[in-house]
């Protein structure tokens, strides 16, 4: 056992792991559910978190690799009473089905727009390269990301 | 990892090196392919990541050097000038999570039959630095490659960087497969250097369809000293075909990877005389 702190959402987490565990399996365990296992060998993209600031897959990152690191999971984002406007929009443009791809998809999103406010879409098809979804095609998600974007656009202007 | 008793994320080289002098001791960089190893004989994984000194992408005149710790991702975003080969193999590897993770130290050292980044370094007769807890030393990629890497490095060796050349070669690289974020069928990476008008010097690599990245000697040979046009190109494709030893899958047979072969080291050729200069980004096919 190998004892580690992780940051979780803003939440430490002082955990005893197995060195094997991955991060996805320890999220799991702490009760983050939104973080899927699909493939659990880095080709499905349904695990995927923001690790200090990277986005990137669970599954491939040992727990022990995120200690005293701080972890960002979709319920970083917004909930359903107040949703982040990639939530929403994701929602408003039909670009959720069954919901199992859409945790790490609106992180893989987040993590574009964080760094590029105003995407075309082969930015976008490529920041969502590593998501696979089976139910909605890729045209909607692109549809959602550029809706969002302008909403975060237009509140920054305000905000201003 | 399943014996691995103990994880350590070092701040600094030394300490690093250290740690990788212990037997047992295995160095974990992006961890895309050591996170799911099941390796009995790991009891100390010796975490790279906050190492500064192995990080990060520099210039020295006309030498560009990658640190062991610069990931796929940090190479697209480097706003400096970098061969476009080795943007277009950054490029090409998986997707975006993964480019964010995947490391220049870790997929050196890897060394699978799909390595995207190895056909681009090696056709650029890349430098690698390679330190233990006693010494370091410079050998060339033609060395590292000459047998499986895992079988270069020494008992707790790193690769702490590699060096290019920016602007000597001409240089283009192609990967083709399925889709953007599946492995290579076959990829390659042709690198010029012309000199009053004709090839003083030509390197051919393949990957994908061979075990491990190679460069295709007797090709190079045929290229130096001629003048580049199209017929030349072709004829090296042709011989790039017949001396590849092709490793035939599941996926696509010798003969198969044979024509492949042939037409896409004759495009490479062709692209790199046309356009690809360090200060041109390329993108991959
Ligand atoms: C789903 C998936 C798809 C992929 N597709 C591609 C692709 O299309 N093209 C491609 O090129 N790659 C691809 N990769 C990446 C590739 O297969 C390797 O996983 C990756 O290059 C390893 O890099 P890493 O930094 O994650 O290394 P790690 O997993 O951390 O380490 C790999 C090995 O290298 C050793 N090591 C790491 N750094 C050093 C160092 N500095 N010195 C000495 N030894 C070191 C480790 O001990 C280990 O043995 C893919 C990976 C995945 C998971
Ligand atoms: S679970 Fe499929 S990529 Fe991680
Ligand atoms: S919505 Fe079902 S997998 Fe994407």
């Amino acid at each position: 056992m190998i004892q580690i702190t992780v940051n979780v959402n803003g939440e430490d987490f002082d955990v005893d792991v197995m060195p094997e565990l991955t991060l996805l399996d320890l999220l799991r365990e702490l009760g983050f559910h939104s973080v899927k296992k699909g493939c659990g060998e880095g080709d499905c993209g349904a695990c995927g978190v923001i690790l200090d600031g990277i986005y990137c897959k669970s599954c491939l990152v040992l727990a022990m690799q995120a200690d005293g690191r701080s972890v960002l999971t979709v319920e970083s984002m917004g909930n359903v009473d107040e949703p982040h406007p990639l939530q929403k929009a994701f929602v408003d443009e039909g670009a959720v089905q069954c919901g199992y791809c859409i945790p790490s998809m609106l992180l893989a999103a987040d993590a574009l727009l964080s760094e590029n406010e105003d995407p075309t879409d082969d930015e976008i098809k490529e920041a969502l390269d590593g998501n696979l979804c089976r139910c909605t095609g890729y045209v909607k998600q692109i549809n959602a990301v550029k809706k969002a974007a302008k909403v975060l656009r237009e509140e920054e202007n305000d905000n201003e | 990892m399943i014996n691995v008793e103990e994880y350590v994320r070092p701040q600094n080289l030394a300490e690093a090196l250290e740690h990788l002098g212990d037997s047992g001791s295995v160095a974990i960089a992006g961890g895309t392919s050591l996170a799911l190893s099941r390796n009995p004989a790991w009891t100390k994984v010796v975490d790279l990541s906050d190492i500064e000194e192995i990080d990060g992408i520099t210039e020295d005149g006309d030498k560009l050097h990658l640190g062991a710790m610069v990931t796929m991702s940090d190479i697209l975003r480097y706003p400096g000038n970098i061969p476009c080969s080795i943007v277009a193999a950054a490029k090409s590897v998986s997707s975006t999570p993964i480019r964010n993770m995947a490391t220049v130290g870790g997929s050196m050292v890897r060394g699978v039959y799909w390595s995207d980044l190895i056909v681009a370094l090696l056709a650029l007769d890349a430098q690698v630095e390679l330190a233990t807890a006693d010494e370091t030393r410079v050998i060339s990629s033609s060395e590292l490659y000459a047998t499986h890497p895992s079988k270069v490095l020494k008992q707790g060796e790193i690769i702490t960087g590699v060096t290019v050349d920016m602007f000597k070669f001409r240089t283009h690289f192609i990967k083709l497969a399925r889709t953007k974020v599946d492995y290579a069928i076959m990829s390659t990476c042709a690198s010029i250097q012309i000199s009053d008008g004709s090839i003083e010097q030509a390197r051919i690599t393949i990957g994908g369809a061979v075990n491990l990245a190679t460069r295709l000697v007797e090709v190079e040979e045929m290229l130096a000293g001629q003048m580049p046009d199209g017929e030349l190109f072709k004829a090296a494709g042709v011989k790039a075909g017949n001396v590849a030893s092709f490793r035939s899958d599941f996926r696509v047979n010798s003969e198969y990877q044979k024509s492949v072969t042939e037409k896409l080291v004759a495009r490479a050729l062709e692209n790199a005389f046309a356009n690809c200069r360090c200060d041109e980004k390329g993108s991959a096919e």
